[in-house]
């Protein structure tokens, strides 16, 4: 579109740096430039006119915040916070020890759920964990993300939302990411959090994962013992 | 007016508890027109400015130190923009049933570029609303409100380098959404604001 030194003045001009007699000369004479800068000037000159019609508006009421109104403390706003990472991770260890698993009582029984290294996570005296819906199919899967959903809010109270169930499912690495990464992920408010990296329709995996490593699951062993 | 400390560069530290109120008038304003250069619609722009404000104060605390009180509510005013321009398009979804794509796109404000005969902020404004989220985003700070590339780093929580490089692709992506509609023979009479460096 638009040659090499054309493209530097652009810059420059952006920038507010003035142009030297050099470049001015070099844009008279470029056709392909000439195009492209005026282009450049008429989005510029809109741009302008915009801001100019944006900074006369004046907004049709003023906030007025309520008196008396207490901010939502630090301390307490930390906590829901710290209470779904927490349950996060202990879902995220009953879901994950499937990979290490899986002895069948049954075909058609509920699976046997084994933590990493072989020991028994929190099984009963048959080593079963009778309420884990079986994970073999998608179907038990999303059956799993309920009961998971339940066992984290008996843990973690109201500030845990099945959102973070979907999150911990995008952990699982036989799942693909993308196929529960729905809205209710970008509806969520905590989602948008200063700490929360955003979460686009659009981002990769290395996104996700990126995301995911906010959430410290480091002990999940042990959280699934708490668990 | 008590005295402000100074970080090492020199600017003022705003103390996360004890600082002065906002200037309500001046910060609504703001992010109203905040609102509407991103929705385009006063409604919505209204409904947007009121929620990012009420957001904004309840969570004042989380405020941290040199943030000015303008880019901690724009940031809540940019995440609401992005929720109801998310829902819009959700609602057209919803709505649009055998209609096709077209009718998705026109609810979500994206509608085709206008004809060149029509005024070029028109012009330009359909193409800034076709941008993807962030490139929209910082074109809308940058170019319509006039903040500086530090401040819409601040209000995005991004460093200034993606500010830039968003900025570098929006224009990329504006001119081509410009000489594709064939703008180029229209534009001989646009005052030049290019000599005198632009409008950043």
């Amino acid at each position: 579109m638009n040659c090499q030194a054309c493209q530097q003045a652009l810059i420059a001009a952006a920038a507010g740096d003035p142009l030297s007699p050099a470049a001015k000369a070099h844009a008279v004479q470029c056709a392909a430039c000439l195009a492209f800068s005026r282009r450049q000037r008429a989005i510029l000159a809109a741009f302008e006119s915009i801001r100019a019609e944006n900074e006369a508006l004046r907004a049709p009421f003023i906030f007025a915040p309520p008196e008396n109104e207490r901010a939502t403390p630090r301390r307490l706003s930390l906590l829901p916070r710290v209470a779904s990472v927490l349950a996060a991770a202990a879902v995220l260890a009953l879901l994950v020890v499937r990979y290490e698993v899986v002895e069948p009582r049954s075909t058609s029984g509920p699976s046997r759920v084994v933590a990493s290294g072989g020991d028994p996570v929190a099984e009963d005296s048959d080593g079963v964990i009778p309420e884990v819906p079986s994970l073999a199919s998608p179907l038990g899967y999303f059956e799993a993300l309920a009961w998971a959903d339940e066992e984290a809010t008996s843990l973690a109270g109201d500030a845990f939302t099945a959102d973070h169930v979907v999150l911990v499912g995008i952990a699982s690495p036989t799942l693909s990411p993308t196929l529960h990464l729905d809205e209710r992920l970008l509806e969520e408010d905590l989602i948008w959090d200063e700490d929360v990296p955003d979460v686009s329709e659009d981002m990769s995996d290395d996104d996700l994962e990126f995301i995911l490593d906010d959430v410290d699951f480091g002990d999940v062993g042990a959280a699934a013992g708490r668990g | 007016m008590p005295h402000q400390p100074e970080d090492s560069r020199g600017s003022r530290v705003t103390p996360r508890h004890e600082d002065a109120a906002p200037d309500f008038q001046e910060l609504s304003d703001r992010v109203y027109r905040l609102c509407l250069a991103m929705l385009r619609d006063e409604t919505p722009a209204h409904d947007a400015a009121q929620e990012a404000l009420v957001r904004g104060w309840a969570r004042r605390e989380l405020r941290r130190e040199g943030v000015s009180w303008w880019t901690w509510f724009g940031g809540f005013a940019v995440r609401v923009c992005r929720e109801f321009r998310r829902g819009r398009a959700r609602e057209a979804e919803r709505s649009a049933g055998t209609e096709g794509l077209e009718a998705v796109e026109a609810e979500r404000g994206v509608t085709e570029l206008a004809p060149v005969s029509l005024p070029m902020t028109r012009v330009v404004r359909d193409a800034v609303m076709r941008l993807p989220d962030r490139q929209r985003e910082v074109t809308v700070l940058r170019y319509f409100i006039g903040a500086s590339t530090a401040e819409a780093a601040e209000l995005l929580g991004c460093p200034e380098g993606t500010i830039k490089s968003n900025l570098h692709k929006a224009l990329a992506s504006l001119h081509a959404a410009l000489a594709k509609v064939g703008i180029e023979d229209e534009l001989s009479g646009v005052s030049a604001s290019f000599d005198r460096g632009g409008s950043g």
